[in-house]
């Protein structure tokens, strides 16, 4: 696949996920011009780029929507919840349509006829086009549309279009032939010419350089901006004019603006697209006019030329900004890499800059450690905007599920209330992406499994609709993921048998209720009586949690048989970058992610009587189970004169990590220790200190797991 | 030393070596798989791993393996020097290719070895287990072990945890 196709996918998804938020939101909240509006610039983005490509079907198919959408969004056609759900429609099939030609497959029977079915419905509900569509359904989807197109007004005008290339209009990538033939799309060309005075002698010539330009006059039905919009994604890299040939003030105005006119002039008479006379009279009438109105009349002749050439050259100005403001771009596109580069170069600065604080230190050199300290400040700013690049709100993903959790609700016949908070929640792009597909997996798994029917939930007394609520929230270093419902709950003994059954667990080991329904998490178990095409197969949610934890990520199951189940994911923020403190322990320096520590206490003679040789201590009246590190990693004993007690919290577990040495603070580049250290438990990563050295980086709730599994 | 001719003569011409100390002895590895000497630096002690894993060093911003050659060969820990450097070498897995150290006591010399004075390994009577030579190479006068990069840093034996935990 090309670079520009893979932009187009790109693109094109993110045009269809735009579609699909604002039906949804509309089909909830009720119609609004906002959404109707990005509805409206989804599809004509959509429109225009695959008309880049020459993907015909698509362009076809969205033209039509588009027009209907346009009528739409100017008030003349009323937006119904049935339209709602035909756009839906639509949205599935413009994805199919991307698809089939991305992939250059041909267009199935079967999907033409879907094809047909959809135009027709839309066609039902666009104003003036009853008629002349019961003829035009049964035709392929190129022709319907040419047929729409000469539905939009009654009147063919002939236009002049003059496209001229900037030097550096092959940077697009976009090939020109496809912009001119587009046209061909639009109407019928009558005159065509290429302008090549421009190109230089072969001495001056850049081969990477455009130089040409084409002049076409369209016959055609649409009107001016729907010429403009063929050239919208190259509209930065040439000089576009488009006017009615009869048009001649227009004419002249542009004219005068041209560069070398009278080339050029001399080239559209020789190609017939204007006569000697229209040049001359229209000049003419142009320069008398403001004489008559003009206040000083002292002004000579060529002065007045220059005022006009600056009159009209404002205006055109006015008009192009006026016109480019609706299509402004929402984000910019960025290589992920280029950012993660930045990121690495970020992360090199700050262990250079720290490595000069320690040197200022050693210096005695006040000055030095204050530049340091402004400098090491300045670092953490741009750390943290370039990593907000990084991050986005999960709101726009999450809004993707509200259709699906409708989808299978509507299947199961069950009355879903589905409510998303914290949208407004930040989290890594990547994260996002990639926690996509277990949370709409443990969301379908709560409508298919979680929630009754509306039958079975009247006879126990709870409302007609389930109420299932996604949310998400920021603590203490992480971001948690909440998917809530209010369904029937997991049936403890149920997994538990299955789980026997099937060998995940040997027999009854009075397992703790947490540890019952993680057995859920294991592979092949389902308590689903029926296997469903939405769940029940028992696989998933050994992948859910293995993708979780691909993101350093925890999953938990809470439930009350007959009230509900709480599905809790808990994520890092971010995958380069943490706080961190740094401690000793034996040989080895580690780093401690600093959101997840309390407190540090000293483990003082007092404690360690306490302790009698159990490994917690009394600490403020609650219990806090001690984990050594040494011991852990099978090390010898502490040489250290003053032990210490990092006390960590990972959601609701407190642990306390006995070390030797704790140092403090430290920027934590994350780096992989590779795959010689895969089978270290407990170890997530390593970092480079400010003097060279390198820290390993704890996994603490690997930690936690540990401790939690011994004791 | 009729066998010299029997030698396969696949690869035509020079190779360079770089040549080495360890434990008294000199071995040789192929400079192309090698990126650059450095002095021996602060290691860090990676828990749980086996004593010729020494660590992990920092080889500009990078996080780089380091293994004790001589404890590899299983002739004891190498004591730190005033020439004792760390080679790194590219290793390459099945997606990627990384870098891990070799401690070394000495660099002896980079030189050409010419291919028709390298040899088959011998079956028995080396010091070090044979899986790590690749061939023998005669260098001014002396038989000396090439070795056989991959299979040292062989990552699943060198993952191995010494013992079970977690």
């Amino acid at each position: 696949m090309t670079e520009e196709l893979r932009l187009f996918l790109e693109d094109s998804d993110e045009q269809l996920g735009f579609m699909e938020a604002s039906l949804v939101n509309m089909q909830e909240e009720g119609v609004n011009e906002e959404d109707i509006g990005a509805l409206f610039r989804a599809m004509h983005t959509i429109k225009g780029t695959a008309g880049m490509f020459g993907f015909d079907d698509v362009v076809a198919f969205a033209h039509i929507a588009e027009n209907l959408l346009s009528e739409v969004r100017s008030y003349k056609v009323p937006l119904t919840p049935e339209m709602i759900n035909l756009f839906l429609l639509c949205k599935d099939h413009t994805e199919t349509l991307i698809d089939t030609a991305v992939d250059q497959k041909p267009v199935s029977d079967e999907l033409r006829k879907a094809n047909d079915d959809l135009v027709a419905q839309l066609l039902t509900f666009t104003p003036g086009s009853f008629k002349a569509h019961s003829q035009g359904d049964k035709d392929s989807v190129t022709n319907t549309s040419r047929v729409e197109i000469a539905q939009e007004k009654n009147q063919n005008t002939l236009w002049h279009i003059s496209l001229g290339l900037k030097p550096d209009f092959f940077n697009t990538g976009m090939d020109v032939l496809h912009l001119i033939s587009f046209l061909d799309g639009l109407g019928t060309v009558t005159k065509k010419a290429i302008f090549t005075e421009n190109i230089p002698l072969l001495e001056n010539y850049n081969p990477i350089e455009a130089y040409i330009g084409f002049e076409v006059q369209l016959d055609t039905l649409s009107d001016e901006v729907a010429i403009e919009e063929v050239f919208e994604f190259v509209a930065d890299d040439i000089e576009l004019q488009i006017f009615n040939v009869t048009d001649k003030e227009e004419l002249l105005r542009w004219i005068e603006n041209v560069e070398n006119k009278q080339n050029r002039v001399k080239f559209l008479i020789s190609n017939g697209f204007f006569d000697k006379t229209d040049f001359v009279t229209v000049q003419e009438e142009r320069v008398i006019a403001p004489v008559v109105t003009a206040s000083a009349p002292t002004i000579t002749p060529a002065k007045i030329h220059e005022k006009i050439e600056e009159i009209s050259f404002g205006q055109d100005e006015s008009k192009l900004i006026s016109k480019k403001e609706p299509h402004k771009s929402f984000s910019l596109r960025v290589d992920s890499s280029k950012i993660d580069q930045l990121i690495n170069q970020m992360s090199e600065m700050v262990i250079a800059n720290a490595k000069i604080a320690q040197r200022a230190d050693k210096l005695d050199d006040t000055e030095l450690s204050e530049s340091t300290t402004i400098m090491s400040e300045m670092l953490e700013e741009v750390r943290s905007s370039v990593m907000n690049i990084r991050m986005v709100q999960v709101g726009d993903s999450f809004a993707k599920f509200r259709r699906i959790v409708g989808d299978v609700a509507k299947k199961l016949g069950k009355e879903i209330d589905f409510i998303i908070k914290g949208g407004e929640t930040e989290l890594d792009k990547m994260v996002v992406e990639k926690i996509s597909d277990p949370i709409m997996h443990m969301l379908r798994n709560s409508v298919d499994h979680g929630i009754e029917l509306p039958a079975q939930r009247r006879a126990i007394g709870k409302s007609d609709s389930g109420t299932v609520t996604l949310s998400a929230y920021p603590d203490a270093g992480t971001i948690v993921i909440k998917i809530v419902d209010d369904g029937k709950g997991l049936d403890k003994e149920k997994i538990l048998a299955q789980a026997i059954a099937n060998g995940t667990i040997p027999h009854n080991q009075n397992l703790t209720d947490k540890e019952i329904f993680n057995l859920i998490f294991a592979a092949g178990l389902t308590t689903a009586d029926q296997v469903s095409d939405i769940s029940g197969r028992g696989v998933g949610m050994d992948v859910v949690k293995r993708n979780i934890e691909e993101l350093r990520g925890t999953v938990e199951i809470d439930s009350i048989k007959g009230e509900g189940s709480t599905f809790t994911i808990r994520l890092p923020l971010t995958l380069a970058i943490i706080d961190g403190f740094l401690i000793q322990s034996g040989d080895t320096k580690y780093i401690i992610p600093l959101e997840m520590i309390q407190e540090c206490i000293e483990l003082s003679p007092a404690y360690k009587k306490q302790m009698k040789g159990n490994h917690f201590i009394n600490l403020r009246d609650s219990i806090l189970p001690l984990l050594d590190i040494r011991t852990y990693f099978d090390e010898s004993e502490s040489k250290s004169q003053r032990e210490n007690v990092v006390v960590i919290r990972y959601g609701e577990y407190k642990m306390g990590l006995q070390v030797d040495e704790l140092y403090g603070e430290f920027q934590t580049v994350i780096k992989p220790l590779g795959e010689v250290f895969r089978n270290v438990p407990g170890i997530s990563g390593g970092t480079v200190l400010g003097s060279g050295e390198i820290a390993l980086i704890f996994d603490i709730p690997k930690l936690m797991e540990y401790k939690i599994k011994n004791s | 030393m009729s066998h010299e001719d029997a030698h396969e003569k696949s690869e035509i011409g020079q190779d360079q070596y770089l040549l080495f100390y360890v434990g008294g002895d000199v071995y040789a590895i192929k400079a192309l798989s090698t990126s650059e000497i450095v002095e021996y630096t602060t290691i860090t002690k990676v828990p749980l791993m086996p004593s010729f894993v020494k660590g992990v060093t920092n080889i500009r911003g990078n996080i780089v393996p380091v293994i004790d050659l001589r404890d590899r060969f299983n002739l004891g820990q190498t004591e730190v020097q005033a020439k004792t450097s760390i080679v790194v070498i590219n290793y390459k897995t099945e997606n990627e290719t990384t870098q891990l150290g070799i401690i070394i006591d000495e660099v002896y010399e980079v030189d050409d070895i010419n291919s028709d004075q390298i040899k088959d390994s011998p079956a028995f009577g080396a010091k070090i287990d044979k899986k790590f030579i690749s061939h023998m190479g005669k260098y001014q006068g002396d038989y000396i072990a090439i070795l056989d990069t991959q299979a040292i840093l062989n990552t699943t034996e060198l993952s191995k945890l010494v013992k079970g935990c977690a």
